[in-house]
């Protein structure tokens, strides 16, 4: 088989991982690093057509195997690092038809990885996958019948015109790929704007975990709701972040929480904290961030300020939301019986939750016609029917609940767990209450939040994989703490071993076939062309009598180069010498 | 009305693990973004991708046609060669092609084609050990390919291609009846010459007279009984039916070797000896009919 296909996929795998690496997964740098460089020898060895001895592979076969160590990976990780490595060990190796496949195979894997990670547009997945078909073919090609360019396109274009003609009326087909402006995938927020999506997708990314220590009284499933942004400025759908509020500092008599918090690097996404208005902080592009906190159950009592009870225009002259402010709310009444009556007008209206509501353009709209929405629509309708009726409010948006492992004591949050939510202003207690108008309308997020929290009520294949995974979390720690030294000096030896290796395969350049050029190359200058199988030496006859001028030198070289090519021992250091010269000499002949 | 052709089509294991991953795609895509998310839209261009790989595969094999010719007899224990000539049929050339012939489930061996040209041909020689006399059927023929993508496997199969006769390797236990005048002399001194006439077996080319003359003669055997008859009977001092036959074979190659003609009586009309492969399949099928 040709090595060009393995050359291409090497290229092309260096570069999806590349992608994989910076932009959909964030795994620990030298884990990454490692794949990188993997990858990168794969294909420089492609290159320089060279093999490396087979316990390279196996190498890379038991770090496959140690990936599930690596604190922090997620399980999307774990598999696209697998694919990388199983791919990174396979291009070590001598191509083959089946081995191009099966390094595909990794590669589609990594593809999907991609596809359930990111919001990626879909054409580059079609471009991806037309290019490993391509790839695929090349591979099988029997190398007999590649050599017309015309017919190899052609042969391409057969496979590839199919696969345009079903994949392309498909993309008008799903929305998803012809609209794509309008669906967002689920994650936390900085503003609120639901009215500019028609469907959201919840992403199964992580976005942090938060470690409890040991003894500490992990929050109930009511107080779990991770703060995020306070967003006070009302602009009808659209809620923006305003200037940063101070917390308070008197926690006596609250309940105290003590974790840590570890932000994955994925993107600077988490400003995050538990039942604190604390804001601020965001991980750096490159590395996790990892903060303790102490987090107190203590309820915000920053006094509201002006922009907590401004309305737009579209919402304060929109007669039919006046209306309906009048219709829940019953003169005169508090704060809590204000919350008591929106609760009740959004179990009794008729509203639906659903990620899939389509475009819904104002708040008018989302409370008197279409009542379907996911978090972001009810949150910024309840903030605006508060405020119609009198009570400072606003959108806070953040994380509501995590997967809980009670062996790590963890809670893994994920961007499907990005949440909006409303305080209002309490001026009896001089309190902000929080109001999660969502909770009301979809009661069974709170069941399923209940269902999460207590192990005895899961399936038995999510307890046996939990366990499983937290025994590998916990080993992986063992093993990072005693082995970093050893981490470092495996990696140098492997370095070490790489460089020896290509040291000693580095391509050697063989005199005669230097020689055999220069005289090529001579010949052409000449325009004495040497004809096939004229050997070297009666050229050079020929050539001297043609150009006396240069029969000195080529007599030389053809006397350097007997000696060099036709000695019983493959010639002396000396002949090799000569010859050099020769060379030398026949290269400045014209 | 153009007969229908019959090719065989399967998923290879990378074209299965292709389909899992597919599947598992789709289910993770689904449960996490429902229909219509990223994840289906790479599961519908796989799915297309390996719809058009099925359809290419299939279409690789179409108007490929198998042929075989007549296979020589051959002595027990060598290699039968059976010639078979792929021929393509379409339109459009034929890539990566295997001629493959198997008995039950064990490959016999493979042969490769890398590519046949539209109207083209080629021919391969696939080579059957055998091991005892008889006349057995073919192997079955398969041309198969997994072209384009190596995802699918097609395949056409030949069978009842024909047979082949084994006839049994010879063994002597006594000369050949009738010759051994010829045989002590060498033939030469009481045969004849005649002028050379094309066909005629070098082994048979008088060099003496070559010398001599500088024209080609060929000796001829004057046998005082005409030609050499190798009986059955003849054979009556070996009581294994195998041990005669390897003893009538023995002969046979005896009176080729001695360019002696022959006629071979088994029990029904003789074989003359210019029927040679005929000789070699009766005594490759003796006892078969009976």
């Amino acid at each position: 088989m040709s090595e060009r296909p393995g050359q291409r996929l090497a290229g092309l795998l260096a570069g999806m991982w590349f992608i994989v690496h910076q932009w959909v997964i964030a795994l620990p740098p030298l884990l990454g690093g490692a794949l990188g460089i993997l990858l990168v020898a794969g294909l420089v060895l492609r290159l320089l057509r060279l093999l490396p001895p087979r316990w390279v592979g196996w190498v890379g076969l038991a770090g496959t195997l140690g990936i599930p160590f690596v604190d922090g990976v997620s399980l999307p990780g774990v598999f696209a690092a697998a694919a990388a490595w199983v791919a990174g060990s396979m291009l070590l190796q001598v191509m083959d038809p089946k081995r191009v496949l099966r390094v595909l195979l990794c590669a589609v894997a990594l593809l999907a990885v991609i596809a359930l990670s990111t919001d990626i547009e879909s054409v580059v997945l079609i471009v991806d996958v037309a290019i490993l078909l391509f790839l695929a073919q090349q591979a099988h090609t029997p190398e007999e019948a590649t050599q017309s360019l015309r017919a190899v396109l052609l042969r391409a274009l057969r496979l590839g015109v199919p696969v345009a003609a079903v994949v392309v009326p498909a993309f008008w087909i799903f929305p998803a790929l012809s609209s794509r402006t309008e669906v967002a995938m689920a994650g936390f927020s900085g503003e609120l704007n639901p009215g500019d999506f028609s469907e959201i997708r919840p992403g199964r990314q992580l976005a942090f975990v938060a470690h409890f220590a040991e003894g500490e009284t992990v929050p109930g499933v009511a107080d779990l709701f991770w703060r995020g942004s306070v967003l006070d400025q009302n602009l009808g759908f659209r809620w923006l972040a305003g200037p940063l509020r101070s917390a308070r500092s008197d926690f006596a008599g609250f309940p105290v929480w003590q974790y840590k918090l570890a932000i994955e690097p994925a993107r600077p996404v988490a400003p995050v904290g538990m039942s604190i208005g604390y804001e601020g902080l965001t991980a750096p592009d490159d590395e996790r961030l990892k903060i303790e906190i102490t987090s107190f159950a203590a309820p915000s009592n920053d006094p509201p300020q002006g922009a907590d009870v401004e309305l737009p225009d579209s919402v304060s002259k929109a007669a039919a939301l006046r209306a309906l402010a009048t219709t829940i709310f019953q003169p005169p009444g508090g704060t809590r019986q204000r919350l008591r009556e929106l609760a009740e007008f959004f179990a009794t209206s008729g509203f639906t939750y659903t990620i899939r509501p389509g475009r819904v353009d104002s708040v008018a709209t989302f409370l008197t016609k279409s009542r379907r929405g996911f978090c972001e629509h009810y949150a910024a309708a309840s903030a605006n029917l508060l405020r119609l009726g009198g009570v400072p409010a606003r959108v806070i948006t953040g994380y509501r609940g995590g997967r809980w492992n009670p062996w790590l004591r963890t809670l893994s949050v994920r961007d499907s767990d990005a949440h909006a939510w409303v305080e209002a202003w309490d001026p009896a207690s001089g309190s902000w209450i929080r109001f999660d108008a969502t909770q009301v309308v979809a009661p069974e997020f709170m069941l399923q939040l209940e269902t999460d929290r207590d192990p005895s009520r899961w399936a038995w294949p999510r307890t046996a994989l939990t366990y499983v995974s937290s025994l590998f979390v916990q080993g992986g720690k063992w093993l990072a703490m005693q082995a970093t030294w050893l981490g470092v000096g495996l990696a140098a030896a492997a370095l070490a071993g790489l460089g020896s290796f290509l040291w000693q395969h580095r391509r050697r350049r063989d005199p005669i076939d230097e020689a055999l050029r220069a005289l090529d190359r001579c010949a052409k200058r000449m325009e004495i062309p040497r004809s096939i199988g004229e050997p070297p030496l009666a050229w050079t006859a020929r050539a001297a009598g043609g150009h006396p001028g240069s029969a000195e030198v080529l007599t030389r070289f053809a006397s350097g180069y007997e000696a060099a090519a036709y000695s019983r021992s493959g010639g002396s250091a000396a002949s090799r010498q000569r010859l050099r010269q020769a060379v030398a000499s026949l290269r400045r002949a014209r | 009305m153009k007969a229908r052709e019959r090719i065989y089509i399967v998923p290879t294991w990378a074209g299965a693990v292709l389909a899992g991953a597919v599947l598992l795609t789709f289910a993770a895509g689904y449960i996490s973004e429902g229909f219509g998310g990223t994840p289906q839209v790479l599961v519908i261009a796989l799915v297309v991708a390996g719809i058009v790989v099925l359809i290419q595969t299939n279409d690789n094999m179409r108007g490929i046609c198998l042929n075989t010719g007549r296979v020589p007899p051959v002595p027990a224990g060598s290699e039968a060669v059976v010639s078979v000539l792929v021929t393509n049929t379409s339109p459009s050339e034929r890539l990566g092609l295997k001629v493959r012939y198997r008995e039950g489930w064990k490959l016999l061996g493979e042969v490769t084609i890398p590519v046949i040209e539209p109207g083209g041909s080629a021919r391969v020689e696939l080579r059957i050990p055998t091991a005892r006399r008889g006349i057995f059927p073919l192997p079955a023929i398969w041309v198969s390919s997994n072209f384009p993508a190596g995802l699918c496997f097609a395949w056409k199969v030949l069978r009842d291609a024909g047979s082949h006769a084994v006839y049994p390797r010879g063994r002597s236990w006594r000369p050949l009846p009738g010759s051994a005048v010829a045989v002590k002399s060498g033939g030469e001194e009481i045969g004849e010459s005649r002028p050379y006439i094309p066909g005629d077996p070098l082994s048979r080319v008088d060099w003496k007279v070559f010398a001599r003359t500088g024209t080609l003669a060929v000796r001829t055997f004057e046998d005082p009984g005409g030609r050499l008859a190798i009986r059955w009977e003849d054979t009556a001092f070996l009581e294994d039916a195998e041990d005669r036959l390897e003893q009538l074979s023995a002969w046979v190659q005896a009176a080729v070797r001695l360019g002696r003609g022959f006629d071979l009586h088994l029990g029904g009309a003789g074989l003359h000896e210019r029927n040679l492969d005929a000789c070699r399949s009766a005594l490759a099928g003796w006892g078969a009919s009976k």
